[in-house]
C-alpha cells in the first residue's frame, strides 16, 4: 500500500531541508539552472523533487518569460514578478539567485559555484551560454567532470541550430501539427497545451540522471545535446515510419480511429463536458451495449463487426451522442468503466482539482508562499512508497542570493556588499 | 560502453508504455531482456505501421521502434515453468520494469511485496493507467483514454477551426499519452536506481499513467485553484492571439509576434506595410485585441510569398518562425541530416527501415543502434541456456509445452 505520506516544507532555513531532505534518491546532488519558460525548469523541478538541489540563475534585468507582468489574467493591478502561478508552478522548490551574468564578476561566481556543483541545464538560446563562456566547454575547464544538458529547439549544432524558437514552433517543425486537427479544415489546429515541453524536460532530466550514473561509476562528467524537435519527433514514430516505409504521409483524422469505433470524446450534459470512449474489439462492444441496456439499435448487423462499426462510424456517434447528452461526464465514465469498457471523462483544471482519484494519490498539495498565499500545486509526480519526494514552496526571485554567496561560496559580508554596489546582483 | 551499462533490466511489458520505459533505458546502455508471450508476442507486433500494409509480426514499425537494443525472450508466464524461469530472470536483475494490470500481477505472485522477499535490492516499476490504488484504479485505460482524461485534450483544439466550443476536445496524434507515462516511468525508474545506491534497499515505482499526465497541464490547475479561473477553451487563449499558423504559396509556417521586438521585426519582414502603423497595432494590449484583423492583414502578404524565403528573411531578424512540416520535409531536413538523426536499421527479414533516433547525444556514451528489435524468441537459447542453465533438450519440451 502506497504510503499516503505528502510532507510540504517552508524553506525557512535551507540546512533543515538539507536534513529532512537526506533520504531522498538525489541527495547531495547540485544542479545550477540556466533556465527559461516549461522545458529546462520542468526538469530542473523534477530532479528537485527527489532531492537534488537546484539553484536557478535569475536576473531582474532579463525576468523569465513567467515571471514578466502579464497581460492576460492580471490578478492585480501592480504587476509582481513574485506573483506568477506559472512560474511557481515549473520552479517550486528550487532555490533562486539574481546574478547578472553580462558582468564578469558575475560569471566569476557562477564558476565558483560550478567547482561545488555536479551538473548543469540549459535552455537559453544557442548562443547565450556560449557567449559568457559558461557553455560546457567553459565550465568544464573549471570541472573536470562536469554535467552538463542543453536543451535548444534545434540542438547545438547544424546549418539552422541558431535560428529562433519558441515552444510553439516545436510540434509545428516536428510534423505533429500537420497531423493534429480535423480533415475537413485546411488549417491544422495543433495543440493549446505544450506537451514538448515537458517531453523536453523530463527527457532532459533522465539524461542527467544518466550521465550522473555514468560519472558515479566512471569519474567522467558529460554533455548531452538534445535537440527539443528531435524529442518531439520521437513520439511520432508511427507517422515517420509510414512514410519512411511506405511513403505515405499521414493526414488529420480529427479524433478518429482507423481501427476502433466508437471511439473519440462525446458531448455529455452542461457546457463543454465531454467523455472519451474507446471500444476496440467485439468484447468491448458487447459489454458497451450492455451498459447502455441493450436498446434496439445497438443490435443492428451493421454494427455487429469492427469493419461494421468503422464504415457506418458517423451514424453511430450520432447514436451515442444520443445517449452521452442525457448524463454527466463522470457517469459516463462510472458506467461504462463498471461494465469494462474503457472510458474517461475529459478532465478540465477544476476537474482535476478535485478529481477523487487524484486525491488519493495525493498528486496535489496545498503550498503556502510569502506573496501568493496558499494554492494548490501538482506535488511529485513520480512515486517512490518509500521515499516519496517532497514539493517544497517556490522561492522569491534571488531569495537565495545570500545563502549561496555566504554559505555555499564562503564570501564575506564585505564582498557580498561590493557584489550589490557593483549590481552584479540584480 | 553506455551511461547504463551496468544495469541489468527484465522488461515484462506490453505495447507502448512499459517498452517504451524499456527501450529508453536500453538506448542508455542498459541490458534489457524483453519477455513476450509465446504465439503472439507484444501487442504492438500487430499495429504496424506495414510495409504495403501487409500485417507481419516481424515488421510492424511501432514494434521495430520501441524495442531496438533489447533482447527477447518468449515465455508462457502463466504456466509453472514460465512463472519460475521468469522469477529467476527477476532474481538475476537489478530492475523489472512491467505495466500489467495490478489484480493480474497480484494473481500471479509477482507482486512487489513477494519478488523483493528473495530480491531486496530489486526496483519494480509499475506503470499503470491510473496506479495501484484508489477508485479508479481498476479501470481500463488505452491512450485516448488517459489523453482525455488527463487533461490534455482539453485544451485542444485551439485554433484553426471557426467555434472551437463547437469541437470535441481533440486528442493528440500519435500515442503521446503511453509514451510520456513510458518516459516517466524511466526516470522514477533512476531516482530508484539512485536510491538503491545509497542504501541498497530496492523500491517500488508506482508510476500512474493518469498521475503522470495531469502534470503536463498544470497550467491548468494553477489558473483554476490560484486565479479562481475558469479554463473555458476560447479562441481567445493564449497561443492563438500574437501567433499565426499562416499559408504561404508552397507551405505553411508559424510565426510568434508575442514581443514589440518580435513585432517590429516581423513587420520589417513584411515590407513594413502601412496598416502595421494602425494605432490597432501600436502595442501589444491593442495587438492582442485586434489580432483577428493582424491575422487577415498578414495571411493576405503571406499567400504570395515562398515558405523557405519567408522563414529565412524572419530569421535573419530573429523572429520565432519556422515551418509547419510534415514529415516528410521533417526527415529531408537538412538540420536535423546534419545531426545524424534518423537511424537505419537492415535485417533480412524486414529489410531496411528507417525511423527516429535518439533525441540526445551524449559526448561520452553516444547513443547506437547494437541492435535490432529482437525477432519473436530470438535470444531464447542466449538467455534461457546461456544464463540459467537450461539444455536444448528443456527448451524443446518448453517449446512443445508452449511454455516458451
Amino acid at each position: 500500500m502506497l504510503s499516503a505520506l505528502r510532507v510540504s516544507y517552508e524553506l525557512e532555513n535551507p540546512k533543515e531541508v538539507k536534513r529532512a531532505m537526506s533520504a531522498l534518491p538525489l541527495e547531495g546532488i547540485r544542479i545550477i539552472s540556466f533556465t527559461n519558460g516549461i522545458a529546462g525548469p520542468y526538469a530542473g523541478r523534477l530532479l528537485c523533487d527527489f532531492g537534488a538541489e537546484v539553484i536557478v540563475v535569475e536576473t531582474r534585468k532579463r525576468l523569465d518569460t513567467f515571471r514578466r507582468p502579464r497581460l492576460v489574467y492580471p490578478k492585480d493591478t501592480e504587476p509582481d514578478f513574485d506573483k506568477s502561478w506559472s512560474w511557481a508552478e515549473y520552479n517550486r522548490g528550487k532555490m533562486s539567485i539574481s546574478v547578472d551574468l553580462k558582468k564578469e564578476e558575475g560569471r566569476e561566481l557562477i564558476k565558483r559555484l560550478v567547482e561545488l556543483s555536479d551538473a548543469a541545464i540549459d535552455n537559453f538560446g544557442a548562443r547565450v551560454l556560449r557567449g559568457f563562456g559558461l557553455d560546457y566547454w567553459g565550465l568544464r575547464e573549471v570541472k573536470s567532470d562536469f554535467i552538463m544538458v542543453s536543451m535548444q529547439g534545434l540542438g547545438q549544432t547544424g546549418p539552422e541550430h541558431e535560428y529562433v524558437l519558441w515552444g510553439m514552433n516545436l510540434m509545428p517543425l516536428a510534423g505533429l501539427t500537420y497531423v493534429w486537427g480535423f480533415p475537413d479544415i485546411p488549417t491544422p489546429t495543433g495543440s493549446g497545451g505544450y506537451p514538448t515541453d515537458y517531453l523536453a524536460g523530463v527527457t532532459a532530466a533522465l539524461m542527467i540522471m544518466a550521465a550522473v550514473e555514468y560519472r558515479n561509476r566512471t569519474g567522467k562528467g558529460q554533455f548531452i545535446d538534445m535537440a527539443q524537435v528531435e524529442n518531439a519527433a520521437t513520439i511520432m514514430e508511427s507517422v515517420y515510419m509510414d512514410y519512411t516505409v511506405n511513403g505515405r504521409l499521414q493526414e488529420r483524422r480529427g479524433n478518429h480511429s482507423p481501427y476502433a469505433a466508437p471511439y473519440g470524446a462525446y458531448p455529455c450534459m452542461g457546457e463543454e463536458r465531454w467523455c472519451a470512449i474507446e471500444v476496440r474489439n467485439d468484447d468491448e462492444w458487447r459489454r458497451f451495449c450492455g451498459a447502455l441496456g441493450n436498446p434496439p439499435w445497438t443490435e443492428e448487423p451493421r454494427f455487429a463487426t469492427v469493419l461494421g462499426r468503422l464504415d457506418n462510424r458517423d451514424e453511430l456517434d450520432r447514436r451515442v451522442e444520443e445517449w452521452t447528452a442525457n448524463r454527466t461526464h463522470l457517469e459516463v465514465m462510472e458506467v461504462l468503466q463498471k461494465a469494462g469498457v474503457p472510458a474517461a471523462a475529459v478532465l478540465d483544471g477544476q476537474d482535476q482539482a478535485n478529481c477523487p482519484q487524484l486525491a488519493h494519490r495525493g498528486t496535489y498539495v496545498r503550498i503556502d508562499h510569502p506573496k501568493m498565499g496558499v494554492a494548490s500545486y501538482p506535488g511529485v509526480v513520480m512515486r517512490l512508497a518509500e521515499s516519496p519526494g517532497v514539493a517544497r514552496r517556490p522561492a522569491l526571485l534571488g531569495e537565495h542570493t545570500a545563502y549561496v554567496l555566504g554559505e555555499l561560496l564562503g564570501l564575506s559580508e564585505a564582498e557580498i556588499r561590493h557584489l550589490e554596489e557593483a549590481e552584479v546582483l540584480v | 560502453m553506455g551511461a547504463l551499462s551496468d544495469l541489468k533490466v527484465i522488461e515484462w511489458g506490453e505495447f507502448i508504455s512499459g517498452p517504451y520505459c524499456g527501450k529508453l533505458l536500453a538506448d542508455l546502455g542498459a541490458e534489457v531482456v524483453k519477455v513476450e508471450k509465446p504465439g503472439y508476442g507484444d501487442r504492438s507486433r500487430s499495429y504496424g505501421p506495414f510495409p504495403q500494409d501487409l500485417p507481419h509480426t516481424e515488421k510492424s514499425g511501432l514494434y521495430l521502434y520501441l524495442n531496438t537494443n533489447k533482447l527477447g525472450v518468449t515465455l508462457n508466464w502463466a504456466s509453472v515453468t514460465g512463472a519460475e524461469i521468469l522469477k529467476e530472470l527477476v532474481t538475476q536483475a537489478d530492475i523489472l520494469i512491467e505495466n500489467h494490470s495490478p489484480r493480474e500481477v497480484e494473481e500471479l505472485g509477482f507482486d512487489y511485496r513477494t519478488l523483493s522477499k528473495a530480491h531486496p535490492g530489486l526496483v519494480m516499476t509499475s506503470i499503470t493507467p491510473f496506479g495501484q490504488s484508489g477508485p479508479y484504479h481498476d479501470y481500463k485505460a488505452c491512450d485516448l483514454v488517459s489523453f482525455h482524461v488527463s487533461g490534455l485534450a482539453h485544451m485542444n483544439p485551439s485554433g484553426g477551426v471557426d467555434d472551437i466550443q463547437e469541437e470535441p476536445p481533440l486528442r493528440g496524434k500519435s500515442l503521446q499519452a503511453d509514451f510520456l507515462a513510458g518516459l516517466s516511468g524511466a526516470i522514477a525508474t533512476m531516482s530508484a536506481v539512485f536510491a538503491r545506491h545509497a542504501t541498497g534497499q530496492g523500491r517500488h515505482v508506482d508510476l500512474s499513467q493518469h498521475e503522470a499526465l495531469a502534470s503536463v497541464i498544470r497550467r491548468d490547475l494553477g489558473a483554476a485553484t490560484y486565479e479562481g479561473l475558469e479554463r473555458i477553451r476560447v479562441k481567445g487563449a493564449q497561443p492563438s492571439t500574437e501567433t499565426l499558423l499562416g499559408q504561404c504559396r508552397d507551405g505553411q509556417f508559424f510565426v510568434v509576434c508575442n514581443t514589440d521586438r518580435f513585432w517590429a521585426n516581423w513587420v520589417e519582414v513584411m515590407g513594413n506595410p502601412e496598416w502595421a502603423a494602425s494605432e490597432l497595432f501600436q502595442d501589444r494590449a491593442a495587438r492582442r485585441e485586434n489580432w483577428d484583423a493582424a491575422k487577415i492583414m498578414i495571411e493576405e502578404w503571406a499567400k504570395d510569398q515562398s515558405l523557405g524565403e519567408l522563414v529565412r528573411a524572419a530569421q535573419a531578424r530573429r523572429v520565432p518562425c519556422m515551418p509547419v512540416n510534415t514529415v516528410k520535409e521533417s526527415t529531408n531536413s537538412e538540420q536535423l541530416a546534419a545531426r545524424n538523426y534518423f537511424a537505419e536499421v537492415d535485417r533480412e527479414e524486414v529489410g531496411r527501415v528507417r525511423f527516429p533516433g535518439a533525441p540526445y547525444k551524449l559526448s561520452q556514451t553516444p547513443w547506437q543502434v547494437q541492435r535490432p528489435a529482437p525477432l519473436l524468441g530470438e535470444h531464447n537459447e542466449e538467455v534461457l541456456c546461456g544464463r540459467l542453465g537450461y539444455s536444448r533438450q528443456d527448451l524443446a519440451v518448453m517449446r512443445a509445452e508452449g511454455v516458451i
